[in-house]
């Protein structure tokens, strides 16, 4: 997957990015941002999106741009292609750009697609010329059919990211920035585009890509890059420095958590559930006491738990649900029926279950469970989806359960 | 600041003139574009201002004033050169003025020389602003009025209303770019400047000499009047200079102050947008 880099003969840069620092300035009313060239002294807040990068890029690379949600990704490919300008440091860039910033924007809705190729390649300063000759060929890239002649207002996301896409790169270029346009498109056109990209690649052409999706940037790129919080974290080949981002995003995972389990209100929440209640020892049994799974139709069906209550808990109870095979519910029992109170004293306890002659015809089915108190902030699972069977000797009609009736004739 | 002034005009000048041609053609684009989807294209162009006269010379002529002639001319005919410049402005001043605000896509999304926004946009009102004059100008020929040789100066007028007109909408884009407070501001003053600049009424009907003085500062009043020399007034620029020379004193200062302001706001509009 990786191109290997000889060490005799080093790889020309695409991109050197030199100290890079950019800064917001935000102002509390946007008059004040109107007036501040006349001010002496600004006053701006500042917000410093990207703090002293330093990254080079080498020709024919696929370099993956890793990092969470406003982490100053998009800062720096904005500054790459030139449509930002750093607050300070330097980019230099060898070769024709082609970014897709958000390629599905850049259309003017009330313009047809055709004119709107046109108008790209206007506004890129590409002569007449060549756009016609390109033209064809992103028609058929886009692969819209007729609706290439119709507004893009009337065009599906896909669509505008399939005609942004092709528009892209039909202009041949040397660095091609993807900033996460794969997410839009169906599997056919990410294929198409994931195709596209690995042309550019055996061309010896640079590629950055910006995904949320790890697993194509794992299938694809050949470096990587992990930004955070405007810093350069980790920059090399891709397998370090996605592992480091992986881990990196478990552990923010993990606060998340904890920090939810806080905010969720007091101690006994951010204890583990087994430290209150813990369940053990479920099995399901028939009238004659035999644990079994499998139970003949009409007959009764017995289930039972040992739960040791370690905190004291107001209001304990128990239900049930019956699901079909198709997790279709059958019954669920009522949760909120105070007669399902259970024993809530410290220590262990025992809950016997009868399911009395269910009438449920022969097939498979699935009994969870909870003991829970009442008001539905605390809750321990006795049973999750566990199957159990209904073996039927006399066949009495299809569907789920058995609808006893009798009739009159005259 | 002044010399800075001069260097970011030097600037904004060279960028528009190396792109110039891309510039007619984005102009061109603006004009089908925004009556695109309609049967009447472009002719809206021309309905607009003439539901607006028509609606005028009704209200004057039969309501208010009775169809007396104003300088020697018919209100209608009049009224028109004047109101046809005002169209212009007004456009240049509106359309013009949020155009950066209003292609944000070539701001954000790409690179794309931003000087020459405004520009573009003023020029594909241009084109509607030449063709609503050819209208002007067979109105005078078919109603019998004639065209006096004073008529010649037209097109002196009308590079001064493109000088104003580009200076403005460079100005005010810059400024509703970063602040949509002024693209307010702009919207609810237009209505002002109409009824203030002598538009509508003749400014020879006031007495105090003050209060002409004081209108005639507004550079609108300039360009209104001029329209009006080349078609009724029969007057040459010329024999008005003081107020030529205090017109065009006007946009250099004007130019300059624009061009500081938007090389200054530049750099924040991708990120503003």
């Amino acid at each position: 997957m990786t191109e290997t880099n000889t060490p005799t003969q080093p790889k020309k840069n695409a991109i050197r990015v030199k100290k890079l620092t950019k800064t917001y300035r935000i102002y509390s009313s946007s008059v004040d941002r109107a007036l501040a060239p006349f001010r002496k002294k600004d006053n701006a807040r500042k917000f410093t999106a990207l703090k002293n990068v330093d990254i080079d890029f080498p020709e024919g690379e696929v370099v993956a741009i890793l990092g969470r949600n406003g982490s100053g990704k998009s800062t720096l490919l904005k500054m790459i292609t030139g449509v930002t300008t750093p607050t300070s440091g330097e980019i230099e860039v060898n070769g024709r750009i082609s970014a897709m910033l958000e390629l599905t924007s850049g259309f003017d809705p009330e313009l047809t697609g055709i004119e709107n190729i046109y108008l790209r390649a206007l506004a890129l300063g590409i002569p007449k010329e060549e756009a016609d000759r390109r033209k064809d060929e992103i028609i058929k890239f886009a692969d819209i059919g007729d609706h290439i002649n119709q507004p893009v207002r009337t065009y599906s996301s896909g669509m505008k990211a399939r005609l942004g896409f092709a528009v892209s790169v039909s202009v041949d270029p040397d660095i091609l920035i993807v900033d996460e346009v794969l997410a839009v498109g169906d599997d056919i056109f990410k294929l198409k585009c994931i195709e596209k990209m690995e042309e550019f690649r055996q061309q010896g052409k640079t590629i950055l890509f910006v995904s949320h999706s790890l697993f194509t940037v794992k299938a694809f790129c050949t470096m990587g890059v992990w930004i955070n919080k405007g810093e350069v974290m980790e920059y090399g080949e891709l397998g370090p420095v996605v592992l480091k981002y992986e881990e990196f995003l478990k552990r923010e995972r993990a606060k998340q958590r904890e920090k939810e389990r806080e905010s969720a209100g007091g101690e006994d929440v951010a204890m583990e559930k087994k430290d209150i209640l813990q369940v053990t020892g479920f099995r399901m049994f028939d009238d004659s006491g035999e644990q079994t799974t499998a139970f003949s139709y009409g007959e009764d069906i017995h289930f039972e738990f040992t739960y040791e209550v370690k905190k004291p808990i107001e209001r304990l109870s128990f239900c049930y649900t019956v699901r079909n095979a198709e997790k279709l519910e059958v019954y669920m029992s009522d949760k909120q029926n105070a007669r399902n109170r259970i024993n809530s004293q410290v220590g262990k306890h025992t809950l016997r279950v009868k399911l009395k002659k269910p009438n449920l015809l022969q097939g498979e089915y699935l009994l969870s469970g909870e003991l829970w108190n009442m008001d539905s902030t605390f809750y321990v699972g006795h049973s999750n989806k566990r199957p159990f069977s209904i073996i039927q000797s006399e066949y009495l009609g299809t569907g789920i359960t058995h609808i006893d009736y009798e009739f009159d004739n005259d | 600041m002044l010399q800075s002034a001069v260097q970011d005009f030097i600037r904004i000048f060279r960028i528009n003139v190396e792109n110039f041609g891309r510039t007619v053609a984005m102009a061109k684009v603006g004009l089908t574009k925004r009556y695109s989807g309609s049967s009447l294209g472009v002719f809206w162009s021309v309905v607009k201002p003439a539901i607006f006269v028509g609606v005028f010379w009704f209200a004057v002529t039969i309501g208010i004033r009775g169809n007396k002639p104003v300088e020697g001319a018919p209100y209608i005919l009049w009224l028109l050169p004047g109101i046809m410049a005002w169209f212009y402005i007004q456009d240049a001043l509106q359309i013009g003025g949020s155009s950066v605000r209003n292609n944000s896509h070539l701001v954000t999304k790409m690179v794309y020389p931003v000087e020459t926004i405004p520009v573009s946009e003023v020029l594909s009102l241009f084109f509607v602003h030449m063709m609503l004059m050819l209208l002007v100008v067979a109105i005078y020929v078919f109603t019998g009025f004639g065209l006096s040789i004073y008529f010649l100066q037209l097109p002196y007028y009308i590079l001064c209303c493109l000088a104003f007109s580009l200076v403005t909408a460079q100005l005010l884009s810059a400024l509703t770019a970063v602040s949509s407070d002024v693209l307010h501001l702009v919207k609810s003053t237009m209505q002002m400047l109409l009824w203030l600049s002598p538009i509508l009424w003749s400014i020879h009907k006031i007495d105090s000499s003050f209060l002409r003085r004081l209108i005639m500062l507004s550079p609108i009043t300039y360009l209104v009047e001029g329209y009006r020399n080349a078609f009724v007034y029969n007057k040459w620029f010329f024999a008005q200079w003081e107020y030529a020379a205090y017109f065009w004193g006007l946009m250099i200062v004007l130019t300059l102050f624009s061009s500081f302001l938007f090389s200054r706001l530049q750099r924040d509009f991708a990120d503003v947008l």
